[in-house]
C-alpha cells in the first residue's frame, strides 16, 4: 500500500520535474496532436522514462525473487549470476559487429544470451554445494563474457563502439513510449503467470525434494523460472543496458520492510518495490544532470547495491 | 487416467531388479527385488553410504532408478504424473528446511487441509503451539515435527521417511518414535530408513524389516536382537 503510494508520488514528480518546465494541462490536452513542446516533452521524454523505469525495476526484481527461490540462495539475481552479462554479449555481438541495428534484433540477441547463460548455470548448479559457489560461478562467467565483449570492442568501428559504451552505462531514458508500454505489459503478464505458481514456489522453499514429494512438477516450475527470468532480464537489458543490483537487492528490501514470506504476497510486493526503487534511483541519475549528462544509472545502483550484498552476507539468516 | 485407489489402504510397492544411484557415479547396489505391503512400519536399515536414503527417495519417485523398476500397485512409478505421485506417498527429509521463511501456518496451508484435520494433526505431532512461528525460528526438532505434520496432511496411504530422528536430541527422538508408532496403527504405511531403530524392538507395529547389506537385499519379518541383526550388514 505504502509502496504503491510512493510509486504514484514519485511517478508524478518525475513527470512534473525536469530541465524544461511544461504545462500539464497543455501536454495532456494535446495528446491527439503531439506537436507542442509541452506534449513532446511529456509523451516522448518523461512518460516513457517513468514507464521504462517502472517496468525495468519490477521485471528485474521479479527475476531476482524467482532466482533466489529457485536456487535457495539469497545472493542470486540476474546481474550476479551473469544472466545480464549473457544478454550483454548478445547485444555486443549485434551492435559491435554491425549486423543489424533493429530493436528486435538487439532484443532477441539479449534474450537469447541471457537464456543461454541461465541454462548453463542450471546445468552445472546441480554440482554446486553452498551458496558461495553459485555466486563465484556467476562472477567468473561475467568475467569471461566481459573479456569476449572487450575483444569485440577492440575490433569494432568507432560509432558502434560509442553506442555500445553508452548503452553499457544503463539508462531508463532511451525507450520510446510504445516500447516502454510493451515492457510494462510483459512484466504484468509474467507476474500474473508466476503468481499462479505461488504455491509451487512456497513448497520449493521447503527444499526441492520435499516440494516434489508434494506433487510439484519440478520441470514445469524450472521452465517457468527460466522462461520468465530470461525473457524479462533479456528485454530489460536490451532496452536499458545491463542494470546492476536491482534484481538482487529488491527482494531483500521487501523482506526487510514486510513480514510476508509467501509468494502470493512476495510477488506483488517485489514488483511494486522494484518499480519504487527504480524510480528512486533515477533521481540519482536525473538530479545531478540538470545541466547535461547526469550520473550513469549503474554507478548509482552500485552505490546502493554493493553495501546491500555485504549486508545480506553479514546477516545469519536471510529469511527470518 | 485409470488408477488404483491411491488414497485407500497402502498399495503394494514392488521393486524389480532395482539398481539405485546417481548419474555419473557408480551404482550403489547390484540388482535386487523386494516388496513392501500393508500398513505399519517398514524399516530399511543399512550402513552409512549403503544407499538407504537413495532407496527411500527412489521408492517415493523423487529420483529415477539407475535401472530396474518400481511398481506402485499395478502401475510403473516412472509413468505416474507428479501430482498423482503426491497423492500416493508423502515424504519427510532427514533435515528440516533451513531457508524457508514461511510461518508454520503457511506451510500447513500448502496442503489445504480442513481446519479440523489440521488441528488434529498438529495435536498428534505436538506442534499446536507454533502456528505463528516462522519455520526458520524453530529448532531442528520442532521444525521436523512440523514437517511430519505437513506430510500427514498430505493424507497419503504411504509416508516415506529418511532418517526421521537423525538430527534430534534424545527426548525429541523418543517423541518422534511414539508419534510414528501411533501413526502406523492408524492404517498408514511407513517406509523409513534409520540407524536409530532400537526403539522399535518388540513392537507389533513393525511390519517388516529390510537391510541393504553388502550381500544384497535382506528381508525379515521381525527385528531380532539388535546385535544379531547388525552383524548381517
Amino acid at each position: 500500500m505504502a509502496i504503491g503510494v510512493g510509486i504514484l508520488i514519485q511517478g508524478a514528480l518525475h513527470l512534473a520535474w525536469g530541465p524544461i518546465s511544461i504545462q500539464w494541462l497543455n501536454a495532456l490536452s494535446t495528446w491527439s496532436n503531439p506537436s507542442t513542446t509541452d506534449s513532446l516533452v511529456f509523451f516522448h521524454v518523461r512518460l516513457p522514462r517513468v514507464l521504462t523505469a517502472m517496468a525495468a525495476g519490477s521485471g528485474l526484481a521479479l527475476s531476482g525473487l524467482l532466482l533466489q527461490t529457485w536456487f535457495h540462495n539469497p545472493l542470486a539475481g540476474p546481474s550476479v549470476l551473469g544472466i545480464s552479462a549473457g544478454s550483454s554479449l548478445g547485444v555486443a555481438v549485434i551492435i559491435l559487429t554491425g549486423l543489424t541495428w533493429g530493436w528486435w534484433g538487439v532484443t532477441t540477441a539479449a534474450v537469447g544470451g541471457g537464456m543461454l547463460t541461465l541454462l548453463l548455470i542450471l546445468a552445472v548448479s546441480r554440482r554446486f554445494h553452498g551458496s558461495a559457489t553459485l555466486l563465484i560461478f556467476g562472477l567468473m562467467l561475467s568475467y569471461v563474457v566481459g573479456a569476449v565483449v572487450t575483444v569485440l570492442q577492440a575490433e569494432a568501428a568507432q560509432d558502434a563502439l560509442q553506442q555500445f559504451v553508452f548503452w553499457g552505462m544503463g539508462t531508463f531514458g532511451q525507450a520510446p513510449l510504445r516500447i516502454s508500454g510493451l515492457m510494462l505489459l510483459m512484466v504484468a503478464i509474467a507476474g500474473r503467470m508466476i503468481f499462479l505458481r505461488s504455491r509451487d514456489l512456497d513448497a520449493w522453499t521447503l527444499g526441492s525434494i520435499t516440494a516434489q514429494s508434494m506433487g510439484v512438477d519440478a520441470k514445469k516450475l524450472k521452465y517457468s523460472v527460466i522462461g520468465i527470468t530470461g525473457v524479462l532480464a533479456g528485454i530489460i537489458t536490451a532496452v536499458c543496458g545491463p542494470v546492476a543490483f536491482l534484481g538482487l537487492a529488491t527482494p531483500h528490501l521487501v523482506r526487510l520492510v514486510s513480514d510476508e514470506r509467501s509468494h502470493r504476497r512476495l510477488i506483488p510486493l517485489t514488483i511494486l518495490m522494484g518499480a519504487f526503487i527504480a524510480l528512486l534511483a533515477d533521481w540519482g541519475v536525473r538530479a545531478p544532470g540538470i545541466d547535461g549528462g547526469g550520473w550513469p544509472l549503474n554507478a548509482v545502483l552500485s552505490l546502493l547495491g554493493g553495501p546491500m550484498v555485504v549486508w545480506v552476507l553479514l546477516r545469519k539468516t536471510w529469511n527470518a | 487416467m485409470e488408477r488404483m485407489s491411491l488414497n485407500a489402504t497402502p498399495f503394494s510397492i514392488e521393486m524389480e531388479e532395482l539398481v539405485i544411484g546417481y548419474r555419473n557415479a557408480p551404482p550403489l547396489n547390484s540388482p535386487f527385488s523386494g516388496r513392501f505391503e500393508g500398513a505399519g512400519i517398514h524399516l530399511v536399515a543399512g550402513r552409512n553410504g549403503s544407499g538407504k536414503s537413495t532407496l527411500i527417495r527412489t521408492l517415493a519417485g523423487l529420483q529415477p532408478p539407475v535401472s530396474g523398476s518400481i511398481l506402485w500397485g499395478e502401475d510403473d512409478l516412472s509413468q505416474i504424473a507428479s501430482n498423482e505421485r503426491g497423492e500416493g506417498m508423502a515424504f519427510m527429509a532427514s533435515t528440516p528446511p533451513r531457508t524457508s521463511g514461511l510461518r508454520v501456518e503457511e506451510v500447513l496451508e500448502l496442503m489445504q487441509p480442513s481446519l479440523e484435520f489440521r488441528d488434529r494433526t498438529l495435536q498428534q505431532v505436538g506442534a499446536q503451539e507454533w502456528l505463528d512461528r516462522r519455520l526458520s525460528s524453530l529448532s531442528d526438532g520442532q521444525a521436523q515435527r512440523v514437517m511430519l505434520a505437513r506430510a500427514l496432511l498430505q493424507n497419503t496411504p504411504w509416508i516415506a521417511l529418511d532418517e526421521p530422528t537423525a538430527f534430534l536430541d534424545a527426548p525429541s527422538r523418543t517423541a518422534m518414535w511414539k508419534t510414528l508408532l501411533q501413526l502406523s496403527e492408524s492404517g498408514v504405511g511407513l517406509i523409513l530408513a534409520s540407524h536409530d531403530f532400537r526403539f522399535l524392538e518388540g513392537k507389533t507395529a513393525l511390519s517388516s524389516v529390510h537391510a541393504i547389506a553388502s550381500s544384497g537385499w535382506l528381508s525379515l519379518d521381525r527385528l531380532g536382537q539388535a546385535s544379531d541383526w547388525e552383524s548381517c550388514f
